[in-house]
């Protein structure tokens, strides 16, 4: 079992370098895809189900975008606070 | 009189498991005060720090020098106590380091054994180190808490993530050449992936692969990874600043897309998958994130995924820090290895928090959309502490430009990356 132990090492970084970046790039693309599929056949319902008229969506597609990042922003910042 | 007969009688056969105690039970002798009392000098800490024995064996039943019987100790509760400090003055990971350094605490009493099959710290380690258990629950109630949702908004990011593994994979082969050409260290392959995960900055990972591959090495690595993921602010900053320009990290990012319900309830049934076809080795650890995110994005078992992000990774918490810290007896972490650990462990998340800024750079030139390579560094996963240290550097250069949800992306991401890296090394030696 005399191998050289670096040569060992460099081969296996060749092996995990490029599954990690495989496996993480496959991941990328299947998003993209589930993306499209998600939006072609799920579109999106208003979020505030309160009284958004499908003609007033498209003008509230930012602000529910926006409320998305503050909801996003909050749910982080409680998952921090309970990390602590 | 009666009573004392069945009174010795029943003690026999607990009589011959110590020695100590045996010579006073099984054939009472009358003895004098004095002789009493020294006796029972004899079983007190103070004699053993004071008087170390030959024959004295750990746990495992392997010899315990006499440095490790007295100083070793010694050295060992002052470790701990700095651990405590660290914990409690300074905030570092207290959640684990408590329970770990506390352990710590408990293993080195001498005598008591708490580390030995039966002892108490020895159970727990058994129950569900030994046989990698507990890191898994553990990852359950992190997929619980992770929000897919930046990293599904902008999936690109996620080969920030990729990149910053590079920590784990260079100090492996540093580790390996440390061990190759110099006579500091004697690692074994097994060993220098052990210890180079460390770099995955990912706590759970790193217990898991440890077990797996070099428990001998266990306790320092897992104190190392704490630590190290403590002191995040302190050691990835200089290395952003160093690799990026002031306009570079001026640079601000648009805001996420909107994404679906459906995309988050899908994301951890197409890790799964992936997983499932392209690497199993890394199964457990994906398996159990990925449930616990399900258990949370599905919506209809709140009960569930709430268990699982409170009550169940609180207990588990308690158990996998006692029993880590069951590895920090004195014979154990007070051996140059641990040194060895401690600078290795420091080098892979420097190269980790370098790969991923440089990634981030490269991203940066080539993509239409703005940007900000400093999101690279939160390619450890580290979570959210990393990210939030993106958004504090970013924040410095140009007030109220809050990357922290663009970081968090990369950061995720970094989880999924450091256990696909685990994996990978398991089925290498599996």
């Amino acid at each position: 079992m005399e191998n050289n132990l670096v040569v060992e090492a460099f081969k296996f970084m060749i092996l995990g370098m490029t599954i990690v970046y495989l496996l993480l790039s496959l991941m990328v693309f299947l998003m993209g895809v589930q993306h499209k599929i998600v939006e072609k056949y799920f579109p999106d319902k208003p979020q505030d189900s309160s009284n958004t008229t499908p003609n007033a969506a498209a003008s509230t597609q930012s602000s529910s975008s926006e409320d998305n990042a503050v909801v996003a922003a909050i749910v982080a910042a409680v998952s921090k606070y309970r990390k602590n | 009189m009666a009573f004392s007969f069945s009174y010795a009688s029943n003690s026999a056969p607990a009589a011959t498991q110590e020695k100590v105690a045996s010579e006073q039970k099984v054939e009472y002798e009358s003895k004098s005060v004095l002789q009493l009392i020294k006796d029972f000098f004899k079983t007190t800490g103070i004699y053993a720090i004071l008087n170390p024995q030959d024959n004295v064996v750990n746990g495992e039943g392997k010899k315990v020098s006499k440095f490790h019987q007295s100083w070793g100790r010694i050295i060992m509760f002052i470790i701990v106590f700095i651990l405590f400090y660290l914990a409690i003055a300074k905030g570092f990971e207290p959640l684990l380091l408590i329970p770990i350094a506390f352990g710590g605490l408990l293993a080195n009493i001498p005598i008591a054994n708490l580390t030995s099959d039966e002892g108490m710290l020895g159970i727990i380690y058994n129950m569900g180190i030994a046989n990698e258990f507990f890191p898994l629950l553990i990852f359950m109630g992190v997929g619980a808490m992770t929000d897919f949702g930046p990293l599904l908004a902008n999936p690109k990011t996620a080969l920030l993530g990729a990149a910053a593994q590079f920590g784990i994979f260079g100090s492996l082969v540093g580790a390996a050449a440390l061990s190759q050409y110099t006579d500091l260290f004697d690692f074994t392959l097994k060993q220098c992936s052990a210890i180079s995960i460390i770099g995955g900055a990912d706590g759970p990972t790193s217990i898991f692969i440890a077990s797996a591959l070099a428990p001998e090495l266990l306790g320092a690595i897992a104190v190392a990874a704490y630590s190290y993921m403590a002191l995040v602010p302190v050691i990835q900053p200089p290395i952003m600043r160093a690799l990026t320009t002031k306009e570079e990290r001026r640079i601000v990012m648009k805001t996420g897309r909107h994404v679906h319900k459906m995309e988050k309830i899908l994301f951890p049934l197409m890790i799964v998958m992936l997983i499932a076809l392209f690497l199993p080795d890394a199964a457990p650890l994906m398996g159990s994130f990925a449930f616990g995110n399900f258990a949370k994005e599905s919506g209809v078992v709140d009960r569930l995924s709430n268990t699982m992000q409170n009550e169940l990774i609180n207990i588990t918490t308690i158990f996998l820090g006692l029993g880590v810290g069951s590895k920090l007896e004195a014979d154990k972490f007070l051996v140059p290895e641990t040194l060895g650990i401690m600078i290795i462990g420091l080098v892979a998340f420097a190269v980790g928090t370098a790969a991923g800024v440089i990634m981030g750079k490269i991203m940066a030139r080539f993509s239409k959309e703005p940007i900000n390579p400093l999101i690279g560094a939160a390619g450890v996963s580290a979570v959210p502490m990393a990210a939030r240290v993106v958004s504090k550097v970013g924040a410095e250069e140009r007030p109220g430009n809050i990357l922290l949800m663009h970081a968090m992306g990369p950061n995720v991401a970094g989880v999924i990356g450091s256990a696909v890296a685990a994996g990978v090394l398991l089925s290498i030696f599996n």
